[in-house]
């Protein structure tokens, strides 16, 4: 038998915009629950929606950036369902004539990914569940927070196009990163932001499998153990002869496996009707031209990374971390060797950061600034490089530091005074060096290192050092 | 009673007060218990001190266009601080924590709010006896109804417990009580009166109205509430200057599909004579709306399917009344039975209509309907400046006289048209009764989208007309 893997996405992504979708609540501050809630995104009698300028505007960007086709006009619409989360009974999105159709996301792999549609919509308020034991298992109370209520989401759906879950995975960390650098959504899973359903299934020998949806997969790391996962028991059953059944399921992160929500059988019927509080949403001219200030891209990003890097691997890692890519780039800007530049940014900084325990957001551009140009004007070596990032880690100024521990190589050093004073104190090596073992020059060369404490550049010192040694 | 003008030419040479009318106003409040008018009162002693500073404020110079009016509300919009039942079990124990935008609006003209009125159970139903804290009376006679849904707003202005009153019309309910009750009701163009703050029915239907004894006083209402506002995207500018102008209107049209054999002889008799009446003066044409019968049963699946929807969230969870029960699907199906059986009713025939696989078949096609509507309605206006037709196919009913929903259902059919097709359109109290003990018959006009102001220009004509002869 032949197994193929197919899946397609179905993603949620909150917007970053000043207020909700349909009220002027700020979707900031969410932390202290039900403190950013008000009649309407609480559903509370006579209340009327009103549509977020920000988040059409954003919306446009988006499908500009994933060359989809943008409707002029498109309609809100009601989807009609009972959930405590829920206040009006009934969520606003758009229906069937969503805001963006027919858009694509090229990887950088170069594979392009079909997206059928993307449309606004309101989130829904957050439901916690809690038990007097304090575990979710057997939870007896469910506490709702509103602050969640109406925030602006964009709701992606992919063509069924995914080979394999690397692929999905893929595509879920690479449009973090586009919509990160169209700067629309922080996009970060952990907090929700961005919120995945999956469809899987497994294809026999080019027969159509039967598709299973996995909902809320919250890091891309379930994604690829969840799409795993159903692989093989698809595959496993397939092989036993057994059917695979028509159902929701969710992923248990602790187990690694998924278990069952629901079965199609008890399919809603969500009576979508057109939103009559809502006149069909007209795109104009000005709306396009406001979607301009959202423009930055994944792909121009990795494209620079690989240019500077010369490794896809490289390059991947450095553009989908917008904050790193972005420290990188203004360094670049300034003319710093791109040798410097990968060594500092993308194997030390790393190592620094995240023994720290601290972000890309936390470093301090001056410190970095000031390193680099020591060390490209020739005034420290390397390792003192090193040492003053992590000074600058610990948040003091490595100039100020350099100085005080004498770390600048110095223009009136002597260094064939230190050299030959070195041979001097250690005549026995010097010996051992004249019959022939050259290994003592690695003890000489340290002993300059040492007396000039690391400030001059270690391969002409050693050329130095032969040289003074042969004469 | 006087209408607004009056009073204030007579606060102006000091023959009243804003203090002397709110007593005569509390005067008949206080005949309540026989009507039934109001759920709610507010405070005899808060609305003396309002007069009084009404009064304070004129005498300071302040002028304000409803300075010092007692105004009554429909229980179906928000006053912030006040109860808003909606004539409900579920909402009886609700306070709005807000202002509905004409509310807001009333109060910035200075009017005194005295109370919400009763009506029929979140706006359903055509006679007030579908609320769940009893029906309300007819003033002009106590066994029968006052119509609905706007039943207690109309009982209140007709019986002089306030100037004027809002009410809400999505099928006629500010029309009909109207008629019922020999006021003017008057229904503005879809989106002239902001709906934020109604509690909705069905949202494209619904619009609030002004229910007066003058149409002087409809028009500087109107002046006041009209307005594009923010906070409804369906609302729009529509023109609206506080003073009646030349109407210019010349042609009238009669709906030919109107069979005034099935009207009621009273009914009947008013429209005719009327229409010979008018013929003097106007050009009366005949006209024909094609979709017209159809009008009342596309209204009964889009209002029911939209009501079906904004009823869902009185669920007990955030407001109102909650039934506790061992998990969430109990309570809510024990909280929503507090529903009554006519909201029951149209949520379910609501939900029927936008089912999967009923959908296309009811709710679409009702919508389908709708359009047609909209243009024979435009096709008229082409060829006509109003039309007439009698605002109810009966006078006032008893009180328990209709038992069957769908009997109910037709005291709408003259006046959903134009909820359908978003046109303004008023009921007039038929003015030349023989017997002025008779019950009232009413008459509604339908004007093209947007010239209300025309329409209540025309109105107000007529009824000076009418009074002088």
């Amino acid at each position: 038998m032949n197994f193929k893997f197919v899946a397609g996405l179905e993603i949620h992504v909150q917007l970053n915009t000043k207020t909700k979708m349909f009220c002027s609540c700020p979707t900031e501050g969410l932390d202290v629950p039900n403190t950013r809630v008000c009649p309407v995104c609480l559903g509370y009698p006579g209340t009327l929606p009103v549509i977020n300028r920000e988040a059409v505007i954003m919306a446009i960007a988006l499908g500009k950036a994933l060359n989809g086709h943008i409707n002029m006009i498109s309609r809100f619409h009601r989807k009609n369902y009972f959930y405590p989360d829920l206040p009006k009974g009934y969520q606003i999105t758009q229906g069937d004539v969503p805001i963006i159709e027919n858009a694509v996301l090229p990887l950088s792999t170069g594979k392009n990914i079909p997206i059928k549609r993307m449309h606004l919509e309101e989130d829904a308020a957050k439901s916690v569940h809690v038990s007097s034991s304090g575990r979710l298992a057997g939870a007896q109370e469910t506490l709702l927070d509103f602050n969640r209520s109406g925030v602006p989401l964009i709701e992606i759906v992919t063509d069924p196009v995914f080979e394999s879950p690397e692929e999905a995975t893929l595509f879920v960390e690479e449009l973090q990163a586009t919509l990160r650098y169209l700067g629309i959504s922080n996009a970060q899973m952990e907090l929700g932001q961005l919120r995945c359903d999956v469809n899987v299934s497994v294809e026999v020998d080019g027969k159509e499998g039967t598709r299973v949806e996995i909902k809320n997969l919250n890091s891309t790391r379930s994604i690829r153990q969840a799409l795993t996962y159903e692989y093989n028991r698809h595959v496993e059953a397939y092989k036993r002869g057994e059917n695979i059944i028509t159902e929701t399921l969710a992923f248990d992160e602790k187990t690694g496996k998924t278990r069952t929500m629901r079965t199609k059988q008890s399919s809603a019927d969500y009576r979508y009707f057109p939103e009559p509080d809502l006149p069909p949403l007209i795109l104009t001219e000005e709306l396009f031209e406001e979607a301009n200030r959202y423009n930055g891209s994944f792909l121009d990003a990795y494209h620079n990374a690989l240019s500077w890097t010369n490794k896809e691997a490289d390059a991947r890692t450095l553009a989908l971390n917008k904050d790193q890519y972005m420290l990188y780039s203004s360094l670049a800007e300034k003319g710093f060797d791109k040798k410097l530049l990968n060594r500092m940014i993308l194997i030390d900084l790393p190592n620094i950061l995240s023994e720290v325990a601290k972000t890309w957001g936390d470093v301090d551009k001056t410190f970095l600034n000031s390193i680099l140009q020591l060390q490209q004007d020739g005034k420290i070596t390397p390792a003192v490089a090193k040492d003053l990032l992590w000074q600058a880690a610990r948040g003091n100024d490595p100039m100020k530091y350099a100085e005080e521990h004498e770390l600048l190589k110095h223009e009136n050093i002597d260094i064939k005074q230190i050299i030959s004073d070195v041979l001097q104190q250690n005549p026995d090596a010097v010996e051992k060096y004249k019959k022939g073992n050259a290994n003592v020059i690695g003890f000489l060369l340290g002993q300059v290192m040492k007396k000039t404490k690391g400030t001059v550049d270690p391969n002409q010192t050693r050329a130095l050092l032969e040289q003074m040694l042969n004469e | 009673m006087d209408d607004v003008k009056t009073i204030f030419s007579k606060r102006e040479a000091n023959e009243i007060t804003f203090t002397h009318l709110m007593e005569e106003t509390l005067k008949e409040l206080s005949h309540d218990d026989e009507l039934h008018a109001f759920l709610f009162i507010r405070n005899a002693d808060e609305l003396m001190a309002d007069a009084k500073a009404a009064d304070n404020a004129w005498d300071e110079g302040q002028r304000k266009p409803l300075l010092g009016i007692p105004i009554a509300i429909k229980d179906n919009m928000c006053v912030t601080g006040l109860p808003c039942t909606c004539g409900s079990k579920i909402l009886e124990h609700f306070v709005a924590p807000y202002d509905a935008t004409a509310v807001k609006k009333l109060k910035d003209a200075g009017a005194i709010i005295v109370g919400k009125t009763n009506l029929d159970e979140f706006a359903m139903g055509s006679s007030s006896e579908n609320s769940a804290f009893g029906p309300t009376r007819n003033p002009l006679d106590k066994t029968c109804s006052p119509g609905g849904s706007s039943g207690g707003s109309a009982a209140a202005v007709a019986s002089g417990m306030s100037l004027l009153a809002l009410g809400s019309d999505t099928g006629g309910s500010v029309r009909q009580p109207a008629a019922f009750t020999g006021t003017f009701g008057f229904k503005p163009s879809y989106g002239a009166i902001s709906r934020y703050g109604l509690v909705a029915f069905a949202s494209s239907l619904d619009q609030i109205g002004v229910l007066a004894k003058h149409p002087e006083d409809v028009i500087l209402a109107s002046s006041v509430l009209f307005g594009q506002d923010p906070m409804d995207s369906t609302s729009r500018d529509i023109p609206m200057a506080p003073q009646p102008e030349a109407s210019n209107v010349k042609r009238v049209g009669i709906v030919k599909e109107i069979d005034s054999n099935m009207l009621d002889k009273d009914v009947k008799h008013a429209y005719d004579s009327f229409i010979n009446y008018l013929s003097r003066t106007y050009e009366v044409v005949e006209i024909s709306i094609p979709h017209w019968e159809e009008a009342l049963a596309a209204y009964y699946f889009i209002a029911p399917a939209e009501a079906s929807s904004n009823l869902s969230r009185y669920d007990g969870v955030r407001y109102g009344t909650t039934m506790e029960a061992e998990n969430y699907s109990e309570s809510i199906r024990k909280t929503r039975n507090l529903f009554g059986e006519e909201v029951k009713r149209r949520i379910l025939l609501g939900s029927f209509a936008l089912s999967a696989g009923y959908k296309d078949a009811l709710y679409e096609k009702a919508n389908y309907l709708r359009q047609w509507l909209v243009f024979e309605f435009d096709q008229v206006f082409q060829n006509v400046d109003m039309v007439l037709t009698p605002t109810t196919p009966t006078p006032p009913f008893k009180l328990g006289e209709i038992k069957d929903p769908l009997d109910l259902y037709k005291a709408d059919l003259f006046t959903t048209p134009a909820n359908l097709a978003y046109l303004p359109a008023i009921n007039m109290p038929y003015p030349f009764q023989e017997n002025k003990k008779d019950l009232p018959i009413g008459l509604q006009f339908i004007a093209p989208f947007g010239e209300d102001h025309k329409l209540l220009s025309f109105i107000n004509e007529l009824w000076q007309g009418a009074e002088e002869l």
